[in-house]
Parts: C-alpha cells; sequence; structure tokens
C-alpha cells in the first residue's frame, strides 16, 4: 500500500514547462531564523535584524511544498539568481509562486529551471531563477 | 581592492544532517552516506547552507551590509563540497560589486556575486 503521508517524486518526464504553482507559506519567526542560521554554523542568530534571510526565503523546501512534490534522488542546484526587492519581516505570512521555465536533457545530465517569487499581501520580496541539474 | 580572505568553513555529517531538517535540502546526496559515496564520492554538502555561509562571513565581517534590498544575489555551483573539505573563502569588491569565492584546494567551488539591481533585471 502507498504511503499516503509522502509527496510523491517528481520525475523528469513529469515536469512540465509553462506550470505554475502557488502556496501559502507559514511565516517564519525569531526561532526558525536562528535554527536557520545556526544550522549554516552562524554564531549571530541576529544577523538580519527583525526580517527574514533572503537566502532562506530561497530554500529548497519551499519549491519542493509549492511543487508538492520530493525530487528524484541526486539533484544538486546548478546555480541560481536572486534579486532582492525587498525585505520579509519575521511574522509575516508570504506567498511562493513557481513557474517552471525550461527543461532540456544534456548528454551527461538533465536541468530544470524555475522562476520563483515570494510575495506578501503589499510587496514582493524575492524573485528567483534557480537551475537544478540530475545526472542523465 | 586585492581579494581578501574572510576565513575557511567546512561541515559535518551532523552539521549537514541539521540543515537537512530545517531547509527541505535532504536528498540522499546528503544524508545517505553508501548512496552519496557511489554517486558522489562522499556525503555532499547543501549548496545553500554554503551561500548563506558565505553570504554570512561577508556580513559578518561588514564586507556586506545585511539590508539587501536592491541587490541581487548570483550564486553560481561550480562542483560538489564534500563533508570535512576545508573550504576557504575570499572576497573580492569594486565599484561593480561583490565577489565571493569559495575554493577547495585552490579550485572555486561556489561563487557568489552580490551587485546592485540594474533596471529591468528582473
Amino acid at each position: 500500500m502507498a504511503d499516503t503521508d509522502s509527496p510523491p517524486t517528481l520525475l523528469y518526464d513529469d515536469i512540465v514547462v509553462g506550470t505554475e504553482y502557488e502556496i501559502l507559506a507559514d511565516p517564519v519567526e525569531r526561532d526558525d531564523v536562528a535554527r536557520y542560521l545556526r544550522a549554516c554554523g552562524q554564531q549571530d542568530v541576529d544577523l538580519y535584524g527583525d526580517t527574514v534571510p533572503p537566502l532562506m526565503l530561497a530554500l529548497i523546501k519551499y519549491l519542493k511544498e509549492s511543487l508538492a512534490a520530493t525530487w528524484p534522488p541526486g539533484g544538486l542546484h546548478a546555480g541560481e539568481k536572486i534579486s532582492v526587492l525587498d525585505r520579509l519581516p519575521l511574522g509575516t505570512p508570504f506567498r511562493v509562486r513557481t513557474r517552471v521555465v525550461d527543461k532540456h536533457p544534456g548528454r551527461r545530465h538533465r536541468f530544470v529551471s524555475f522562476d520563483i517569487e515570494v510575495t506578501t499581501e503589499d510587496t514582493t520580496c524575492l524573485h528567483i531563477s534557480r537551475r537544478l541539474t540530475w545526472a542523465a | 581592492m586585492g581579494s581578501v580572505t574572510l576565513g575557511a568553513l567546512s561541515a559535518t555529517p551532523q552539521q549537514v544532517a541539521d540543515f537537512a531538517a530545517s531547509s527541505g535540502s535532504d536528498g540522499r546526496s546528503h544524508l545517505d552516506v553508501g548512496y552519496a559515496r557511489e554517486q558522489f564520492g562522499g556525503l555532499v554538502v547543501q549548496g545553500a547552507l554554503l551561500a548563506e555561509r558565505l553570504l554570512s562571513s561577508a556580513i559578518t565581517t561588514g564586507v556586506i551590509d545585511p539590508d539587501l534590498r536592491g541587490s541581487t544575489i548570483d550564486i553560481a555551483f561550480r562542483s560538489v563540497v564534500h563533508t570535512g573539505e576545508l573550504v576557504t573563502v575570499d572576497v573580492q569588491c569594486d565599484d561593480e560589486a561583490a565577489t565571493i569565492v569559495g575554493t577547495v584546494d585552490g579550485n572555486p567551488v561556489i561563487v557568489e556575486t552580490v551587485w546592485p539591481m540594474r533596471e529591468g533585471s528582473v
């Protein structure tokens, strides 16, 4: 019997260019930021004051949550470009909107590119262009 | 300004596991020793962990302001970093951008460039 609690694995062939996904994410609190920065080895957990670290908003968990899926094993970041448009205050609900913009197979690797936007009711905080890769 | 060394960093398997729990970067390349050894030669440190460590180092040392509004952060992952490998972090600033480079044995593994956003770039 399938484990209904586990999200499905998103296979390369199932990814459709142009598909859009959106979630309303839980607000990030001070403790969440402290846990994240400590896990990164950063001692000063108040480094970003009362706002969420931009790279924390770019974490893969938000992409996975918005797609409601896990990745096939072996997926790696190839690169990303993050435009910081505004700061996200701690405790503020936000939306993550993801669009699949490209995918292509290579001889050794397969690539998938996403555009991701992080917004609140009032403003757009981040725009992220992300490219992931898997061994072919 | 020339290149300035900010320090060196490495991550243990436990730190990688802790980061996986809080970040969602919990793939087998980071957590499954046997799989990671076969596919990548050892456990792989999450790129997101390295990216934050580099950026935090530059902020802590005053090279970059923590208020990053109006900035674009460009991150290129050149090759995987294994747990226990020592990553040396250097930064170079000019009028255009701050470029933070992580190297292992002299080879760049991650390059993070922070520059003012250009009009129409989003």
